[in-house]
Protein backbone atom coordinates (compact mmCIF):
# COMPACT_ATOMS: atom_id res chain seq x y z
CA UNK A 1 0.00 0.00 0.00
CA UNK A 2 2.50 2.34 0.90
CA UNK A 3 4.17 2.22 -2.24
CA UNK A 4 1.11 2.84 -4.42
CA UNK A 5 1.32 6.42 -2.28
CA UNK A 6 4.16 6.83 -2.69
CA UNK A 7 3.59 6.57 -6.94
CA UNK A 8 0.61 8.59 -6.50
CA UNK A 9 2.34 11.22 -4.66
CA UNK A 10 5.58 11.23 -7.27
CA UNK A 11 2.87 11.63 -10.27
CA UNK A 12 0.75 14.33 -8.23
CA UNK A 13 4.13 16.10 -8.40
CA UNK A 14 5.28 15.56 -11.68
CA UNK A 15 2.09 16.92 -12.88
CA UNK A 16 2.39 19.77 -10.54
CA UNK A 17 6.09 20.61 -11.85
CA UNK A 18 4.22 20.41 -15.50
CA UNK A 19 1.65 22.58 -14.72
CA UNK A 20 4.14 25.04 -12.93
CA UNK A 21 6.73 24.89 -15.97
CA UNK A 22 3.99 25.13 -18.51
CA UNK A 23 2.78 28.60 -16.30
CA UNK A 24 5.92 29.63 -16.62
CA UNK A 25 6.63 29.57 -20.19
CA UNK A 26 3.13 30.82 -21.13
CA UNK A 27 3.68 33.89 -18.18
CA UNK A 28 6.90 34.70 -20.17
CA UNK A 29 5.98 34.58 -23.63
CA UNK A 30 2.99 36.97 -22.70
CA UNK A 31 5.23 39.38 -21.19
CA UNK A 32 7.62 39.20 -23.74
CA UNK A 33 4.69 40.42 -26.29
CA UNK A 34 3.48 42.93 -24.12
CA UNK A 35 7.46 44.35 -23.95
CA UNK A 36 7.51 43.84 -27.40
CA UNK A 37 4.46 46.21 -28.16
CA UNK A 38 5.29 48.66 -25.90
CA UNK A 39 8.53 48.69 -27.56
CA UNK A 40 6.69 48.97 -31.11
CA UNK A 41 4.63 51.50 -29.81
CA UNK A 42 7.22 53.61 -28.90
CA UNK A 43 9.03 53.37 -31.95
CA UNK A 44 5.98 53.78 -34.23
CA UNK A 45 5.84 57.05 -32.14
CA UNK A 46 9.38 58.14 -32.77
CA UNK A 47 9.44 57.40 -36.27
CA UNK A 48 6.71 59.60 -36.42
CA UNK A 49 7.73 62.21 -34.97
CA UNK A 50 11.38 61.77 -36.63
CA UNK A 51 9.21 62.21 -39.78
CA UNK A 52 7.87 65.94 -38.74
CA UNK A 53 10.92 66.80 -36.79
CA UNK A 54 13.81 65.62 -39.01
CA UNK A 55 17.22 65.46 -36.95
CA UNK A 56 15.80 67.13 -33.79
CA UNK A 57 14.51 64.01 -32.68
CA UNK A 58 17.29 61.87 -32.05
CA UNK A 59 17.43 58.10 -32.35
CA UNK A 60 18.04 56.14 -29.39
CA UNK A 61 21.78 55.05 -28.46
CA UNK A 62 22.22 51.50 -29.92
CA UNK A 63 23.86 50.94 -26.47
CA UNK A 64 20.57 51.67 -24.22
CA UNK A 65 18.53 49.19 -26.63
CA UNK A 66 18.25 45.29 -25.60
CA UNK A 67 17.82 42.86 -28.39
CA UNK A 68 14.06 42.87 -28.06
CA UNK A 69 13.80 46.27 -28.42
CA UNK A 70 16.04 46.61 -31.63
CA UNK A 71 14.07 43.69 -33.42
CA UNK A 72 11.00 46.14 -32.84
CA UNK A 73 12.66 49.19 -34.02
CA UNK A 74 13.76 47.32 -36.97
CA UNK A 75 10.16 45.73 -37.46
CA UNK A 76 8.49 49.33 -37.07
CA UNK A 77 11.19 50.81 -39.14
CA UNK A 78 10.71 48.54 -41.94
CA UNK A 79 6.65 48.66 -42.36
CA UNK A 80 7.09 52.47 -42.32
CA UNK A 81 10.18 51.99 -45.17
CA UNK A 82 7.81 49.91 -47.16
CA UNK A 83 4.87 52.57 -46.86
CA UNK A 84 7.02 55.97 -47.21
CA UNK A 85 9.14 57.52 -50.60
CA UNK A 86 11.67 60.27 -50.67
CA UNK A 87 13.00 62.40 -48.18
CA UNK A 88 10.70 61.17 -45.14
CA UNK A 89 12.18 57.63 -46.29
CA UNK A 90 15.36 58.77 -45.90
CA UNK A 91 14.90 59.87 -42.31
CA UNK A 92 13.37 56.19 -40.99
CA UNK A 93 16.27 54.65 -42.58
CA UNK A 94 18.45 57.44 -41.24
CA UNK A 95 17.24 56.32 -37.57
CA UNK A 96 17.46 52.62 -37.96
CA UNK A 97 20.89 53.63 -38.86
CA UNK A 98 21.81 55.87 -35.85
CA UNK A 99 19.64 53.03 -33.68
CA UNK A 100 21.81 50.65 -34.45
CA UNK A 101 19.84 48.19 -36.60
CA UNK A 102 22.25 48.37 -39.64
CA UNK A 103 25.28 46.87 -37.71
CA UNK A 104 23.16 44.51 -35.92
CA UNK A 105 21.59 43.09 -39.09
CA UNK A 106 25.48 43.06 -40.72
CA UNK A 107 26.14 40.93 -37.96
CA UNK A 108 23.62 38.85 -38.28
CA UNK A 109 25.15 38.19 -41.95
CA UNK A 110 27.60 36.31 -40.31
CA UNK A 111 25.50 33.98 -37.90
CA UNK A 112 24.89 30.09 -38.43
CA UNK A 113 21.20 29.86 -39.55
CA UNK A 114 20.78 30.84 -43.18
CA UNK A 115 17.38 32.07 -42.72
CA UNK A 116 18.23 34.50 -39.80
CA UNK A 117 21.25 35.18 -42.65
CA UNK A 118 18.64 35.77 -45.67
CA UNK A 119 16.41 37.80 -43.24
CA UNK A 120 19.28 39.99 -42.69
CA UNK A 121 20.00 40.49 -46.19
CA UNK A 122 16.62 41.23 -46.98
CA UNK A 123 16.56 43.87 -44.16
CA UNK A 124 19.64 45.60 -45.53
CA UNK A 125 18.40 45.78 -48.94
CA UNK A 126 14.72 47.24 -47.38
CA UNK A 127 16.75 50.01 -45.47
CA UNK A 128 19.01 50.66 -48.87
CA UNK A 129 21.46 53.26 -47.38
CA UNK A 130 24.69 53.89 -47.71
CA UNK A 131 25.75 51.92 -44.38
CA UNK A 132 24.35 48.71 -46.15
CA UNK A 133 26.54 49.07 -49.68
CA UNK A 134 29.33 46.64 -48.38
CA UNK A 135 27.57 43.88 -46.12
CA UNK A 136 25.35 43.14 -48.81
CA UNK A 137 28.32 42.74 -51.34
CA UNK A 138 29.83 40.61 -48.86
CA UNK A 139 26.81 38.77 -48.67
CA UNK A 140 26.98 38.14 -52.75
CA UNK A 141 29.50 35.37 -51.48
CA UNK A 142 26.88 33.41 -48.74
CA UNK A 143 27.08 29.69 -48.94
CA UNK A 144 23.05 30.04 -49.50
CA UNK A 145 22.05 30.71 -52.56
CA UNK A 146 18.57 32.69 -50.74
CA UNK A 147 21.19 34.69 -48.73
CA UNK A 148 23.23 35.29 -52.00
CA UNK A 149 19.69 36.28 -54.11
CA UNK A 150 18.36 38.65 -51.36
CA UNK A 151 21.64 40.29 -50.77
CA UNK A 152 21.69 40.25 -55.11
CA UNK A 153 18.14 41.75 -54.51
CA UNK A 154 18.81 44.56 -51.89
CA UNK A 155 22.17 46.04 -54.24
CA UNK A 156 19.84 46.20 -57.01
CA UNK A 157 17.06 47.92 -55.25
CA UNK A 158 19.95 50.28 -54.52
CA UNK A 159 21.80 50.95 -58.26
CA UNK A 160 24.49 48.80 -57.00
CA UNK A 161 24.59 45.77 -60.19
CA UNK A 162 27.66 44.88 -61.99
CA UNK A 163 27.16 42.78 -64.85
CA UNK A 164 29.48 39.25 -63.52
CA UNK A 165 27.04 38.91 -60.41
CA UNK A 166 23.65 39.76 -61.58
CA UNK A 167 24.09 37.44 -64.90
CA UNK A 168 25.68 34.49 -62.76
CA UNK A 169 23.67 34.72 -59.61
CA UNK A 170 20.82 34.39 -61.60
CA UNK A 171 21.95 31.81 -63.96
CA UNK A 172 23.56 29.58 -61.34
CA UNK A 173 20.20 30.40 -58.86
CA UNK A 174 17.80 29.14 -61.24
CA UNK A 175 20.41 26.49 -62.97
CA UNK A 176 20.70 24.48 -59.66
CA UNK A 177 18.67 25.58 -57.03
CA UNK A 178 15.49 26.77 -58.77
CA UNK A 179 14.21 29.69 -56.68
CA UNK A 180 12.18 31.23 -59.24
CA UNK A 181 10.62 33.15 -56.71
CA UNK A 182 13.48 35.01 -55.51
CA UNK A 183 15.21 34.97 -59.30
CA UNK A 184 11.74 36.93 -60.36
CA UNK A 185 12.34 39.20 -57.53
CA UNK A 186 15.80 40.02 -58.12
CA UNK A 187 15.07 40.24 -62.45
CA UNK A 188 12.34 43.15 -61.11
CA UNK A 189 14.47 45.00 -59.40
CA UNK A 190 17.49 44.77 -61.76
CA UNK A 191 14.46 46.37 -64.82
CA UNK A 192 13.65 48.51 -62.02
CA UNK A 193 16.57 50.16 -60.69
CA UNK A 194 19.18 48.81 -63.84
CA UNK A 195 16.96 48.10 -66.90
CA UNK A 196 20.33 47.30 -69.09
CA UNK A 197 21.28 45.14 -67.36
CA UNK A 198 18.42 42.62 -68.30
CA UNK A 199 19.84 41.94 -71.77
CA UNK A 200 23.03 40.45 -70.60
CA UNK A 201 20.57 38.31 -68.28
CA UNK A 202 18.99 37.09 -70.94
CA UNK A 203 21.25 36.26 -73.86
CA UNK A 204 24.12 34.65 -70.99
CA UNK A 205 21.62 32.70 -69.38
CA UNK A 206 21.31 29.22 -69.80
CA UNK A 207 17.91 28.41 -67.95
CA UNK A 208 14.67 29.16 -70.20
CA UNK A 209 12.71 30.08 -67.05
CA UNK A 210 15.31 33.28 -66.23
CA UNK A 211 14.71 34.45 -70.29
CA UNK A 212 10.66 34.00 -69.46
CA UNK A 213 11.13 35.87 -66.05
CA UNK A 214 13.23 38.38 -67.95
CA UNK A 215 10.42 38.87 -70.91
CA UNK A 216 7.66 39.43 -68.39
CA UNK A 217 9.56 41.67 -66.39
CA UNK A 218 10.39 43.50 -69.87
CA UNK A 219 6.77 43.59 -70.91
CA UNK A 220 5.31 44.12 -67.18
CA UNK A 221 7.68 47.39 -66.78
CA UNK A 222 7.17 48.50 -70.67
CA UNK A 223 10.98 48.76 -71.06
CA UNK A 224 10.90 49.71 -74.68
CA UNK A 225 14.98 49.69 -74.92
CA UNK A 226 14.28 45.91 -74.79
CA UNK A 227 11.60 45.45 -77.50
CA UNK A 228 14.59 43.89 -80.20
CA UNK A 229 14.38 40.50 -76.94
CA UNK A 230 10.59 40.71 -76.84
CA UNK A 231 10.88 40.27 -81.02
CA UNK A 232 12.99 37.21 -80.72
CA UNK A 233 11.58 35.56 -77.54
CA UNK A 234 8.28 35.14 -79.87
CA UNK A 235 10.01 32.74 -82.20
CA UNK A 236 10.60 30.80 -78.73
CA UNK A 237 8.58 28.13 -77.18
CA UNK A 238 5.19 28.55 -76.15
CA UNK A 239 5.26 29.57 -72.75
CA UNK A 240 8.63 32.27 -73.77
CA UNK A 241 6.58 33.52 -76.64
CA UNK A 242 3.08 33.83 -74.95
CA UNK A 243 5.26 36.43 -72.66
CA UNK A 244 6.59 38.15 -75.53
CA UNK A 245 3.31 39.09 -77.11
CA UNK A 246 1.80 40.48 -74.14
CA UNK A 247 4.80 42.17 -73.41
CA UNK A 248 5.05 43.64 -77.32
CA UNK A 249 1.42 44.92 -76.85
CA UNK A 250 2.63 46.61 -73.25
CA UNK A 251 5.14 48.44 -74.35
CA UNK A 252 2.94 49.02 -77.82
CA UNK A 253 5.62 47.98 -80.62
CA UNK A 254 3.47 48.70 -83.65
CA UNK A 255 6.21 47.21 -86.25
CA UNK A 256 5.83 43.48 -84.71
CA UNK A 257 1.83 43.81 -85.91
CA UNK A 258 3.07 41.25 -88.78
CA UNK A 259 4.86 38.70 -86.58
CA UNK A 260 1.85 38.75 -84.00
CA UNK A 261 -0.52 38.23 -87.07
CA UNK A 262 1.42 35.38 -88.39
CA UNK A 263 1.22 33.90 -84.38
CA UNK A 264 -2.64 34.17 -84.23
CA UNK A 265 -2.92 32.34 -87.75
CA UNK A 266 -0.16 29.82 -86.81
CA UNK A 267 -2.24 26.44 -85.64
CA UNK A 268 1.04 24.87 -84.61
CA UNK A 269 0.95 27.67 -82.02
CA UNK A 270 -1.01 26.95 -78.57
CA UNK A 271 -3.93 28.41 -77.69
CA UNK A 272 -2.33 30.54 -75.03
CA UNK A 273 0.05 31.81 -77.35
CA UNK A 274 -2.16 33.12 -80.14
CA UNK A 275 -4.57 34.38 -77.67
CA UNK A 276 -1.95 36.38 -75.95
CA UNK A 277 -0.83 37.57 -79.15
CA UNK A 278 -4.57 38.40 -80.16
CA UNK A 279 -4.65 40.58 -77.15
CA UNK A 280 -1.31 42.66 -78.28
CA UNK A 281 -2.91 43.21 -81.44
CA UNK A 282 -6.06 44.78 -79.59
CA UNK A 283 -3.24 46.77 -77.58
CA UNK A 284 -1.67 48.17 -80.82
CA UNK A 285 -4.71 49.03 -82.40
CA UNK A 286 -3.75 48.41 -85.73
CA UNK A 287 -7.25 48.12 -88.16
CA UNK A 288 -4.49 45.69 -90.37
CA UNK A 289 -5.63 42.66 -87.94
CA UNK A 290 -9.40 42.99 -87.75
CA UNK A 291 -9.50 39.62 -90.54
CA UNK A 292 -7.28 37.79 -88.50
CA UNK A 293 -9.08 38.57 -85.50
CA UNK A 294 -12.76 37.94 -86.73
CA UNK A 295 -11.53 34.36 -87.89
CA UNK A 296 -10.60 34.10 -84.18
CA UNK A 297 -13.53 35.11 -82.87
CA UNK A 298 -14.87 31.36 -84.55
CA UNK A 299 -11.77 29.51 -82.72
CA UNK A 300 -12.53 26.29 -80.51
CA UNK A 301 -11.14 27.44 -77.35
CA UNK A 302 -12.77 30.34 -75.32
CA UNK A 303 -9.82 32.24 -74.29
CA UNK A 304 -8.79 32.74 -77.98
CA UNK A 305 -12.04 34.35 -79.15
CA UNK A 306 -12.61 36.78 -75.97
CA UNK A 307 -9.27 37.91 -76.55
CA UNK A 308 -10.32 38.21 -80.12
CA UNK A 309 -13.63 40.05 -79.28
CA UNK A 310 -11.95 42.26 -76.57
CA UNK A 311 -8.84 42.87 -79.23
CA UNK A 312 -11.81 43.96 -81.72
CA UNK A 313 -13.50 45.72 -79.32
CA UNK A 314 -10.25 48.34 -79.54
CA UNK A 315 -9.45 48.57 -83.57
CA UNK A 316 -12.07 51.61 -83.83
CA UNK A 317 -15.06 51.35 -86.34
CA UNK A 318 -13.88 48.45 -88.09
CA UNK A 319 -13.66 46.36 -85.18
CA UNK A 320 -16.64 47.05 -83.83
CA UNK A 321 -18.07 46.54 -87.02
CA UNK A 322 -17.50 43.14 -86.98
CA UNK A 323 -18.32 42.35 -83.28
CA UNK A 324 -22.03 44.06 -84.29
CA UNK A 325 -22.22 41.98 -87.36
CA UNK A 326 -21.40 38.87 -85.10
CA UNK A 327 -23.81 40.26 -81.99
CA UNK A 328 -26.49 39.04 -83.47
CA UNK A 329 -25.80 35.24 -83.94
CA UNK A 330 -26.67 32.67 -81.51
CA UNK A 331 -23.34 30.89 -81.08
CA UNK A 332 -20.63 31.61 -78.63
CA UNK A 333 -19.03 33.92 -81.19
CA UNK A 334 -21.88 35.95 -80.82
CA UNK A 335 -21.92 36.33 -76.88
CA UNK A 336 -18.11 36.96 -76.84
CA UNK A 337 -19.16 39.66 -79.39
CA UNK A 338 -21.65 41.27 -77.01
CA UNK A 339 -19.86 40.81 -73.97
CA UNK A 340 -16.99 43.19 -75.72
CA UNK A 341 -19.21 45.42 -76.68
CA UNK A 342 -20.44 45.60 -73.59
CA UNK A 343 -17.32 46.30 -71.60
CA UNK B 1 -9.66 71.04 -38.93
CA UNK B 2 -10.76 67.91 -37.74
CA UNK B 3 -9.50 65.06 -39.64
CA UNK B 4 -10.47 61.01 -39.98
CA UNK B 5 -7.03 58.73 -40.93
CA UNK B 6 -8.42 55.29 -41.62
CA UNK B 7 -5.62 52.90 -41.89
CA UNK B 8 -4.95 49.23 -40.73
CA UNK B 9 -1.82 49.61 -40.09
CA UNK B 10 -0.50 51.49 -37.34
CA UNK B 11 2.39 52.45 -38.92
CA UNK B 12 0.84 54.22 -41.40
CA UNK B 13 -2.06 56.40 -38.70
CA UNK B 14 1.30 57.25 -36.80
CA UNK B 15 3.14 58.66 -39.53
CA UNK B 16 -0.25 60.35 -41.51
CA UNK B 17 -1.59 61.70 -37.59
CA UNK B 18 2.13 63.50 -37.01
CA UNK B 19 2.33 64.77 -40.08
CA UNK B 20 -1.51 66.51 -40.22
CA UNK B 21 -1.01 67.61 -36.51
CA UNK B 22 1.85 69.20 -37.08
CA UNK B 23 -0.03 71.06 -39.15
CA UNK B 24 -2.55 71.67 -37.26
CA UNK B 25 -5.23 69.45 -37.75
CA UNK B 26 -7.34 67.92 -34.95
CA UNK B 27 -7.04 64.17 -36.40
CA UNK B 28 -8.87 60.90 -35.14
CA UNK B 29 -7.69 57.48 -35.97
CA UNK B 30 -10.14 54.23 -37.19
CA UNK B 31 -8.44 51.25 -37.80
CA UNK B 32 -11.08 49.76 -40.00
CA UNK B 33 -13.82 49.95 -42.38
CA UNK B 34 -16.49 49.75 -40.17
CA UNK B 35 -15.19 51.82 -37.56
CA UNK B 36 -13.91 54.54 -40.08
CA UNK B 37 -17.78 54.85 -41.13
CA UNK B 38 -19.33 55.12 -37.56
CA UNK B 39 -16.34 57.90 -36.72
CA UNK B 40 -16.87 60.05 -39.95
CA UNK B 41 -20.94 59.94 -38.65
CA UNK B 42 -20.29 60.16 -35.24
CA UNK B 43 -17.41 63.17 -35.25
CA UNK B 44 -18.10 64.95 -39.01
CA UNK B 45 -15.06 65.68 -39.80
CA UNK B 46 -14.10 68.02 -42.33
CA UNK B 47 -11.89 65.16 -44.70
CA UNK B 48 -11.07 61.71 -43.96
CA UNK B 49 -7.68 60.02 -45.20
CA UNK B 50 -9.13 56.45 -46.39
CA UNK B 51 -7.24 53.02 -47.26
CA UNK B 52 -8.63 51.39 -50.15
CA UNK B 53 -7.59 47.71 -48.58
CA UNK B 54 -8.64 47.74 -45.09
CA UNK B 55 -10.58 44.78 -42.61
CA UNK B 56 -14.47 44.55 -42.26
CA UNK B 57 -15.27 47.00 -44.83
CA UNK B 58 -13.32 48.32 -47.92
CA UNK B 59 -12.23 51.83 -48.51
CA UNK B 60 -14.84 51.77 -51.26
CA UNK B 61 -17.42 50.59 -49.73
CA UNK B 62 -16.61 53.54 -46.56
CA UNK B 63 -16.77 55.61 -49.65
CA UNK B 64 -20.18 54.12 -51.39
CA UNK B 65 -21.81 54.92 -47.71
CA UNK B 66 -20.31 58.22 -47.05
CA UNK B 67 -21.45 59.71 -49.98
CA UNK B 68 -25.24 58.27 -49.45
CA UNK B 69 -25.27 59.21 -46.28
CA UNK B 70 -26.58 63.02 -46.31
CA UNK B 71 -24.75 63.61 -42.94
CA UNK B 72 -21.64 62.47 -44.67
CA UNK B 73 -21.81 63.02 -48.37
CA UNK B 74 -20.07 66.41 -48.28
CA UNK B 75 -16.94 65.05 -46.91
CA UNK B 76 -13.69 65.56 -48.34
CA UNK B 77 -11.99 61.85 -49.27
CA UNK B 78 -8.13 61.20 -49.78
CA UNK B 79 -7.72 57.88 -50.63
CA UNK B 80 -4.71 56.78 -49.95
CA UNK B 81 -3.59 53.27 -50.95
CA UNK B 82 -1.27 50.52 -52.35
CA UNK B 83 -3.71 49.97 -55.38
CA UNK B 84 -2.15 51.49 -58.46
CA UNK B 85 -3.63 50.23 -61.33
CA UNK B 86 -5.99 52.71 -63.55
CA UNK B 87 -8.97 51.52 -63.24
CA UNK B 88 -8.69 51.12 -59.38
CA UNK B 89 -8.03 54.94 -59.62
CA UNK B 90 -11.12 55.62 -61.64
CA UNK B 91 -13.57 53.78 -60.09
CA UNK B 92 -12.23 55.32 -56.68
CA UNK B 93 -12.75 58.74 -58.36
CA UNK B 94 -15.86 57.64 -60.33
CA UNK B 95 -17.60 57.01 -56.54
CA UNK B 96 -16.34 60.99 -55.66
CA UNK B 97 -13.18 60.13 -53.97
CA UNK B 98 -11.26 63.75 -54.36
CA UNK B 99 -7.92 62.83 -54.37
CA UNK B 100 -6.16 59.50 -54.81
CA UNK B 101 -1.94 59.07 -53.65
CA UNK B 102 -0.55 55.93 -54.30
CA UNK B 103 1.60 54.23 -51.65
CA UNK B 104 4.55 54.42 -50.84
CA UNK B 105 3.94 58.26 -50.23
CA UNK B 106 5.31 61.36 -49.43
CA UNK B 107 3.49 62.61 -45.44
CA UNK B 108 4.57 66.03 -47.27
CA UNK B 109 2.76 65.56 -50.63
CA UNK B 110 0.05 64.20 -48.56
CA UNK B 111 -0.26 67.35 -46.31
CA UNK B 112 -0.02 69.45 -49.35
CA UNK B 113 -2.92 67.49 -50.93
CA UNK B 114 -5.44 67.54 -47.86
CA UNK B 115 -4.65 71.31 -47.99
CA UNK B 116 -5.37 71.33 -51.40
CA UNK B 117 -8.74 69.56 -51.38
CA UNK B 118 -10.22 71.18 -48.05
CA UNK B 119 -9.60 74.51 -50.03
CA UNK B 120 -11.25 73.39 -53.51
CA UNK B 121 -14.66 72.63 -50.58
CA UNK B 122 -14.00 76.01 -49.05
CA UNK B 123 -12.75 74.67 -46.37
CA UNK B 124 -8.86 75.42 -46.08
Amino acid sequence: MDSVRYVDAALIVVVLALLVALVTVRVRAQRRRTRLAVARERFETLIAARLVGGEGVPAPPPADLSALERGALRDAGIDALVELRGRERERVAALLEEGGVVDAEAQALRSAGPDRRRRAADVLGLIASPATHEPLRAALEDRDVRVRLAAARGLAELGQVDDEWSTTLIADAAAYEHRLGAVAELVLALGARAPARLASVYFNSGSSEVRRIVVAVIGELRLGQHVGILREALDGDDELAARAARGLGLVGDVESTESLLAVVRDPGRSWFVRAAASTALGQLGDPAAVDALAAELRAGEWPRRRAAAEALARLGPAGKAVLRSTAGLETEAGRHAVAALDA
Amino acid sequence: MKILVADDSSTVRRVVSARLSADGHDVVEAEDGEQALTLARDLQPALIVLDKVMPKLDGFEVVRALREDPKTKGLVIVMLTDRRGEDDVLDGLGLGVDEYMPKPFSPRELSMRVDRALARRGDG
